[in-house]
């Protein structure tokens, strides 16, 4: 009897897993869902487009109007090239940051975040998903700048330059999609905005990416030189000067992205206990 | 377990037949199989506030059942905790044999809250494709917007909705998995009448496919006429559990009202020491001649009453409503937590 009921026991169960297929449902397709759905959102969202796009853009031409087109040394980067670089990287960090930070504090006090834990996908996906479209969005941003330096301005590099400032740099901005995450979840919907332009503002300005490095002085520069922000541009200014960018460059935007990933990690932990 | 106690050559015949046989099969037996949902001594603080004092319950398949309860009895906190979304100081909460994360996981929980926005800037389309993507089996999208109400809405964008639009939204969110249980928060609390009316055709129909269910409201209107069961909660705690018919019974005792003919002719005291000793009685309202018993047993007052020889005309046996009856359960737990 007893060995009956515990057959009847394991196949009601299985066929139970069976009719409400209870295999783990496809890991890709519920992640590619989340994703997909972010995308389509951040493109209707008019502080990204305008933040994102218009005023990195915006910066370029005026800063390049006015300082571009003086006399640079020789075997340095003409202003034109050097803004150019400068808010590229800019305008990445600003799509990264903006995609993350200020979105994940309001949509915590909002409740979208406590509806999708009603769901089934895990919290650590939904993070990665969004860190993907941060840096989805940060690659047009990055490009309309150095379309505008091409249109407006006539910059012209090589092709096997281009393709190296464009994924070097691309690539150099990622640590900002992480940080993102940790502000929104270290902040509030009130401070979150504020918070996060405040500290790109910092970071952007220290990193010498409001004033050209060259004339920054040593202790500033030595402080740039620590700088995630500084390296992303690092890396784009010597392409286009001819150069190899430096190792210092790769290295120092590893740590600042592992720092950045344990600053989040901790900061969603964090969030999740206060209850 | 159901198995034991079937006949061992229903038994073994049983075994080869579908999955839906069986558990129709546990459906149907009045001792049903283990709970879907336990909760065992659930309690919630918040600093020194206890917001939920101990609640033990047990949700079987097929359910529907109200967590009826004033404002701030502790109902969302109780659906928190069942949902996983609130960590309870202390008890076990049990979905499915598992945890609630488990449950939502595997698409067997699906759940609705009061409030909380969805996915801004995308639209009802896509979000339900959305979350649609996320289930093993999905409900076909046609038959989700119908059972939701959201037809022709599929272009509006989330964020751009009515309340009662929204709401429909996060019940088609909660049920696009097609959940064994729905836990829904004050779902209607949003909502016109109308939608209301509709909102509870859309439960209604999901019920009906044998679904569980479980919702909380302060509405008791909402609670008598969907509910199979009803739990009424107040200052944190569990007061009653059972169908309307029984809370009825246990609370709304009924009073037994008529006219004495007799009035002007008996000496009154004696009437009254009559009036109080038929059985059941337990308390006795005179207006004039008109006489309202209390009564623990209607049935066996009228039948006293009947059988006697005083003179009585317009009778009437009426009950507490159950209205009356939570109001005032919930006064007396009021009165006893102060």
């Amino acid at each position: 009897m007893t060995t009956i009921t515990a057959t009847q026991t394991a196949q009601t169960a299985q066929a139970m897993n069976e009719l409400h297929g209870r295999k783990a449902s496809g890991a890709m397709n519920d992640f590619k869902g989340y994703a997909g759905a972010e995308l389509r959102r951040t493109l209707r969202d008019p502080l990204y487009l305008f933040l994102g796009i218009v005023v990195p853009i915006g910066f370029y031409l005026l800063f390049s109007g006015l300082f571009g087109s003086s006399p640079h040394a020789p075997g340095t980067l003409s202003g034109n090239v050097e803004i150019m670089i400068a808010m590229a990287v800019y305008g990445g960090i600003w799509a990264c940051l903006v995609a993350t930070g200020p979105r994940i504090a309001n949509e915590r006090s909002n409740g979208w975040v406590r509806n999708l834990q009603l769901l089934p996908i895990s919290p650590w996906k939904v993070l990665i998903g969004r860190a993907l479209v941060a840096i989805l969005f940060a690659l047009p941003a990055m490009l309309l700048v150095y379309a505008t330096g091409v249109i407006v301005h006539g910059v012209s590099l090589s092709f096997g330059e281009w393709v190296a400032i464009i994924l070097s740099m691309w690539v150099g901005v990622w640590p900002f999609a992480i940080f993102g995450i940790a502000l929104g979840y270290v902040t509030n919907e009130t401070t979150a905005f504020g918070v996060t332009y405040g500290l790109y503002m910092v970071l952007t300005a220290a990193g010498g990416l409001w004033v050209p490095p060259a004339i920054l002085p040593s202790t500033m520069l030595s402080i740039a030189k620590t700088l995630p922000t500084y390296h992303a541009a690092d890396l784009g200014w010597r392409i286009a000067n001819g150069q190899a960018p430096e190792l210092a460059s790769p290295i120092v935007l590893v740590i600042w992205a592992v720092a950045f990933l344990v600053l989040a990690a901790l900061f969603v932990r964090r969030a999740a206990k206060v209850r | 377990m159901t198995a034991v106690m079937l006949p061992p050559t229903a038994k073994t015949a049983k075994i080869t037949k579908t999955t839906e046989t069986i558990m129709n099969h546990q459906r149907e037996n009045a001792e049903p199989a283990e709970p879907i949902v336990r909760l065992r001594g659930l309690v919630k603080t918040y600093g020194t506030v206890q917001a939920v004092k101990g609640i033990d319950l047990d949700i079987h398949r097929g359910e529907t059942i109200a967590l009826l309860g004033p404002n701030g009895a502790g109902k969302s906190t109780t659906i928190g905790m069942l949902l996983g979304l609130i960590e309870p100081t202390a008890g076990t909460i049990e979905v499915f044999g598992g945890s609630p994360a488990e449950a939502i996981r595997h698409s067997r929980m699906g759940a609705m809250l009061q409030e909380g926005k969805l996915m801004p800037g995308v639209h009802v389309g896509e979000f339900l494709d959305f979350v649609r993507g996320l289930h093993p089996a999905p409900l076909p999208k046609e038959q989700l917007l119908e059972l939701a109400g959201l037809r022709g809405l599929e272009n509006r964008r989330v964020d751009r909705l009515s309340g009662g639009q929204t709401q429909r939204v996060r019940f088609a969110m909660a049920i696009a998995g097609e959940p064994e249980l729905l836990v829904l928060d004050e779902p209607t609390a949003a909502m016109d009448v109308e939608a209301r009316r509709e909102f509870w055709a859309s439960m209604h129909a999901y019920a009906e496919q044998g679904h569980t269910i479980l919702f909380a409201t302060h509405y008791l209107e909402e609670a008598e006429t969907f509910a199979s069961r009803l739990v009424i909660i107040a200052s944190g705690r569990i007061l009653e559990d059972g169908t309307v018919q029984e809370i009825q019974q246990r609370y709304g005792e009924p009073r037994v009202a008529f006219t004495r003919l007799d009035a002007g002719s008996v000496d009154n005291a004696a009437a009254a020491r009559w009036l109080e000793q038929l059985p059941g009685v337990f308390q006795r309202d005179m207006q004039g001649e008109r006489v309202i018993l209390h009564t623990r047993d209607a049935d066996a007052t009228v039948r006293a009453l009947v059988s006697s020889n005083i003179p009585w005309r317009a009778l009437e046996v009426k009950s507490n409503d159950l209205e009356e009856t939570f109001i005032n359960l919930v006064h007396r737990e009021k009165e006893a937590a102060k």
